[in-house]
């Protein structure tokens, strides 16, 4: 279909509009981060006069930035690998083990893909406090592991009931025991399914404050968004450190996806078919 | 495939490891070196005082080698819950900053802190300090430092280029401020979108209007917030809000500060802890503060002030000894001159006395004549507390969201409903023990 | 023979062990708190301790005493605003832009990363970076409409009742249409062709082709993203939280569920906590979402039969 001129004039007016609002935000923060605080006062929209990372060298000085980073990267990457661990084989015991109670596991873990974690954060709070896990990284994985969880057992199993079961089962005539299917044939096939729960649970759990902010007190042990928290809270004048700040936080999600954006976005659509 | 895996659990094990690791590491960082040294954990909401309060803590470890202090503030908006979280866990700090009166109190009564009756030095401070320390058995929970004043500040520049005399009343601080606008310049720089700035600005202006005799009878019972005198007040919030800048409800406090700095603006209404800022952020601006507005029946000038907070230690604690130590030196005298000059506060500690001028100017004056900050001091019971209900119904107010009356009588409601809740919570200590 | 009977027996149980990591975790870091939260609403607290079982009275108290009845109705009302608005600025928006990048456009994929891009950053950044933005006297927004000649459409736009929730809701969205704009091009990309090209030739014009067409084909796709919203609008907290802080300021204006819930779950500045309140009013979220999350099954469920 050609379409009329017009109709295409209008088409690239929204879509550049739309850019415009997208990308103009971001580029703000990132041109801010490099002005003086008297410049972003003054001149709040103008382009920084010089290129200058003296905000950046101040951020990295004046808050623990790379211990704040390394948090994040530690429980970012620990959780992701629990989640896709643990959900693909319940997944794929969903999927492969016709049991009775099939149905009942389903709703199981559909519960909590629907409730909101944030409102149990008393109780789970008490739970951290008792196994003595509070105020460490590791009270923080195990809420990213099990709010990951239940969405990553139904995409597994959804997957995992898409291949056929003569596959494994020439393989177990050749000997393999059920372990030996699941990681030697299955989970090879399962490519896909693993970037969505992983990408999905990545930009989740890096982005994640809510959980930080109650659970993490010591500075040494926040990751970077509690880390931005404890910046606006004592640089709160200085925009440039903040806006700076801001950029250093965001900068390791967006280049990952300058790299990967197609398959960012792939596996997120197929995640969405399914 | 098995080779990635085994690679990935790998890696697993390496990051869990390293996670116990570098968490001890964190912990020994902590400890110090030395073997013998015992590190305290004090908590506080001062983010912006924590250079002073990290020297006068070095003066108290050189003079006690063994013992390290680790100055640890948080936001103050999120302080509460953290500080709450740390102490029901019974792992954390030993040394806490608690909010003055019902903030305290509710903290002391839930067991959490150590009594400090006995230490040396803290009988010695004034009771209207004190009072802000205790739980609802009477024990002292804390170590109060200062008071806290609101004040007016004004810039002086600005008040001699155009000729101004400071303003002593109500009715002299409309006309100053209407020069002021005449020659484009924001009267009074101040931010309403925090809402307890607003309690702070009604605190501040309202004792000219209801007088100390409304407090006597609001502490006796004989009248409750439904009064003739407090609507005076409401009604001349309304009316400072053409001298304030546009749209204030939208502006926090740090863009109500910038505009004074930029001396956009004449006149600023905090409390007097904002005068370390100013020296800090404009040294060579001159600013003088008002300590009050004259009372319109009587004439005399009383002080809005209120204890701005102390110092406990948590009954948990592994290292009480050495806290109440530290509480021991805060409340000495040598302390409360290095808070004083640091900080440049009125200490709570008698006998120190002010080297900043404005500092004096200030202590003089709430010496001779008080008014406590009547929200905070007697309305802030309750959950939410009434001064939470008021402070907020003032941004409707603001807002054109609730009338006046209306404001008055929701915040009384709620009043009644904490002093009920207060009573049973009473109750529930008693058969506890 | 017996003893193979044996170890097959074994094997037999071994294969729960599938299982038994995703449900332990789960269900120890996830399903007991939740159930513990929704049983806490039916006792009295002090503090974080536990005292008398008060049976529905903290729901009592919620729906009929002042001022947490106010809260409450307040807070909800604020919900449903959000649902209703970001059914416009999030759902319309997306599909609007999915439809034009599935249809002949160039850059196609430069588009898609960059609507994508907001996604990417933490809540708490897009919240301070708008909070920074929309700031009345420093902020990017108002000098840019300063700038282009539209002063009369400045406003203090954190800081009015009109604006304020208006203006997180904008910015959820500003973050999400990039990711609902993703799920709408698969499902436009799961239409069959072959579709349009009949259509084509019996000489549809491209409005009729969209909604006599494409929409109804769209209409699981639209409703499963409705019910997300829907859930995703009361469960809102990290917008408003990191713009207007928990007290859903100002004069409550943009106070939501889980602003009010967390005011009382860990009490504010100078009141206490009443964290029995706090659990009555997860409940009722808890129940909302609930029955929303029975619409989603049910759609779920007659998608599978479609299959």
């Amino acid at each position: 279909m050609p379409g009329k001129w017009y109709i295409q004039l209008i088409k690239y007016l929204v879509l550049a509009f739309f850019t415009f609002i997208f990308a103009y935000p971001i580029f703000l923060m990132i041109t801010s981060s490099l002005k003086t605080n008297v410049d972003i006062f003054t001149n709040p929209l103008s382009l920084p006069s010089s290129f200058n990372l003296d905000n950046y060298f101040e951020v990295w000085r004046v808050v623990n930035f790379s211990s704040y980073m390394w948090n994040s990267v530690i429980v970012s990457s620990v959780s992701v690998f629990i989640v896709l661990f643990v959900s693909s084989m319940a997944g794929y015991y969903l999927a492969r083990y016709d049991l009775k109670w099939n149905p009942y596991l389903l709703l199981f873990f559909m519960i909590g893909l629907m409730l909101p974690m944030k409102l149990a954060v008393i109780p789970l709070y008490m739970i951290m406090l008792n196994l003595g896990l509070l105020d460490t990284l590791f009270s923080l994985i195990f809420i990213y592991v099990a709010g990951g969880i239940p969405f990553a057992v139904f995409l597994f199993y959804g997957f995992f009931r898409t291949i056929p079961k003569a596959l494994e089962d020439s393989a177990r005539l050749d000997g393999c025991n059920d372990f030996q299917i699941y990681y030697k044939i299955v989970l090879p096939l399962m490519k896909p399914a693993i970037s969505i729960v992983g990408i999905v649970n990545l930009i989740n759990v890096w982005n994640d404050f809510f959980y930080p902010l109650i659970f993490i007190r010591t500075d040494s042990l926040s990751t970077i968004p509690l880390g931005m928290l404890t910046l606006f809270g004592e640089y709160d004048t200085q925009w440039n450190l903040l806006f700076a700040g801001l950029t250093l936080s965001s900068l390791p999600m967006i280049i990952a996806f300058l790299f990967a954006s197609r398959q960012f976005m792939e596996s997120l659509t197929e995640g969405a078919v399914k | 495939m098995k080779k990635k895996l085994i690679y990935l659990v790998i890696l697993m094990a390496f990051s869990i490891l390293f996670i116990a690791c570098s968490k001890d590491a964190g912990k020994e960082g902590n400890k110090g070196s030395d073997e013998d040294t015992v590190e305290l954990e004090m908590y506080s909401w001062r983010t912006e005082d924590r250079s002073a309060y990290e020297e006068i803590i070095e003066e108290f470890e050189n003079e006690n080698p063994g013992i390290k202090v680790n100055f640890q503030p948080y936001e103050s908006t999120e302080y509460n819950t953290i500080l709450t979280n740390s102490l029901v866990s019974g792992t954390g700090p030993d040394i806490v900053q608690l909010r003055p009166y019902s903030g305290s109190r509710t903290i002391a009564d839930n067991g959490y802190l150590l009594p400090l009756d006995d230490v040396p030095g803290v009988q010695d401070i004034d009771d209207p300090y004190l009072d802000a320390a205790k739980g609802s058995d009477g024990n002292i929970y804390g170590v109060p430092l200062t008071l806290n004043a609101g004040v007016i500040f004004y810039n002086q520049n600005i008040f001699d280029d155009l000729n101004l005399d400071v303003p002593e009343t109500w009715e002299e601080l409309i006309e100053v401020s209407n020069v002021l606008k005449e020659n484009d310049i924001t009267p009074i720089a101040q931010g309403g979108r925090d809402a307890y700035l607003l309690s702070m600005l009604h605190g501040v202006i309202s004792p000219s209007a209801y007088g100390n005799e409304y407090v006597e009878d609001v502490i006796e019972g004989k009248t409750d917030l439904n009064d003739e005198r407090m609507l005076k007040t409401l009604e001349r919030m309304e009316e400072l809000e053409e001298y304030l800048p546009d749209d204030f409800i939208a502006l926090d406090d740090n863009d109500a500060q910038a505009m004074f700095y930029a001396e956009e603006a004449a006149m600023y209404i905090n409390g007097d802890y904002r005068l370390e800022t100013f020296q800090t952020n404009i040294p060579d601006v001159p600013i003088d503060v008002i300590t009050g507005l004259k009372d319109d029946t009587t004439g005399d000038i009383s002080v809005m002030n209120w204890v701005d907070s102390s110092y406990g230690v948590v009954k948990n604690s592994q290292h009480q000894e050495e806290a109440l130590k530290f509480i021991e030196f805060m409340a000495t005298k040598e302390f409360g001159q290095l808070f004083s000059d640091n900080l440049n506060r009125v200490s709570a500690i008698e006998g120190v006395t002010a080297n900043h001028e404005i500092v004096q100017k200030i202590n003089k004056a709430s010496e001779e004549s008080s008014t406590p900050y009547l929200m905070l001091v007697h309305f802030g019971d309750g959950s939410p507390s009434t001064k939470t209900i008021f402070e907020d119904g003032l941004q409707g107010m603001y807002l054109k969201e609730i009338s006046k009356e209306n404001l008055l009588d929701s915040a009384q409601e709620n009043a009644d409903r904490a002093a009920e809740e207060e009573v049973e919570e009473l109750e529930m200590i008693e058969e506890d023990d | 023979m017996e003893n193979r009977r044996g170890t097959l027996k074994i094997k037999k149980h071994l294969v729960h062990l599938f299982l038994l990591p995703a449900a332990l975790l789960y269900g120890v870091f996830q399903l007991y708190p939740l159930i513990t939260a929704a049983l806490n609403s039916l006792y009295s607290f002090k503090g974080f301790d536990r005292q008398d079982f008060i049976g529905l009275n903290n729901f009592i108290t919620l729906f009929t005493e002042k001022p947490y009845n106010e809260f409450f109705f307040n807070a909800i009302s604020h919900n449903w605003i959000y649902f209703f608005v970001t059914v416009i600025t999030q759902l319309i928006v997306s599909l609007i832009l999915a439809l034009i990048i599935h249809s002949k456009v160039k850059g196609k994929e430069f588009f898609k990363s960059v609507y994508f891009l907001p996604k990417l950053l933490s809540v708490i950044v897009i919240g301070f970076l708008f909070s920074l933005i929309l700031n009345p006297t420093r902020g990017a927004l108002n000098s840019l409409l300063e700038g282009i000649g539209l002063e009369a459409l400045t406003r203090p736009w954190l800081g009015s009742m009109d604006t304020a929730l208006l203006s997180i809701i904008f910015v959820d969205s500003w973050a999400s249409i990039g990711f609902s704009m993703l799920i709408f091009l698969a499902g436009l990309q799961a239409i069959d062709n072959e579709i349009f090209e009949a259509a084509r030739i019996d000489g549809a014009n491209t409005f009729t082709v969209i909604t006599r067409i494409t929409l109804p084909m769209l209409a699981p796709a639209l409703m499963v993203m409705s019910v997300l919203v829907f859930i995703g609008s009361f469960e809102t907290f990290e917008y408003v939280f990191a713009m207007q802080g928990s007290s859903g300021g100002p004069y409550y204006s943009t106070d939501v569920l889980t602003t009010f819930f967390y005011r009382l779950a860990f009490g504010t500045v100078d009141g206490g906590q009443a964290i029995g309140l706090g659990s009555a009013v997860a409940v009722v979220l808890f129940i909302i979402i609930g029955i929303a999350t029975c619409i989603i099954l049910f759609f779920f469920k007659r998608n599978d039969f479609e299959r």
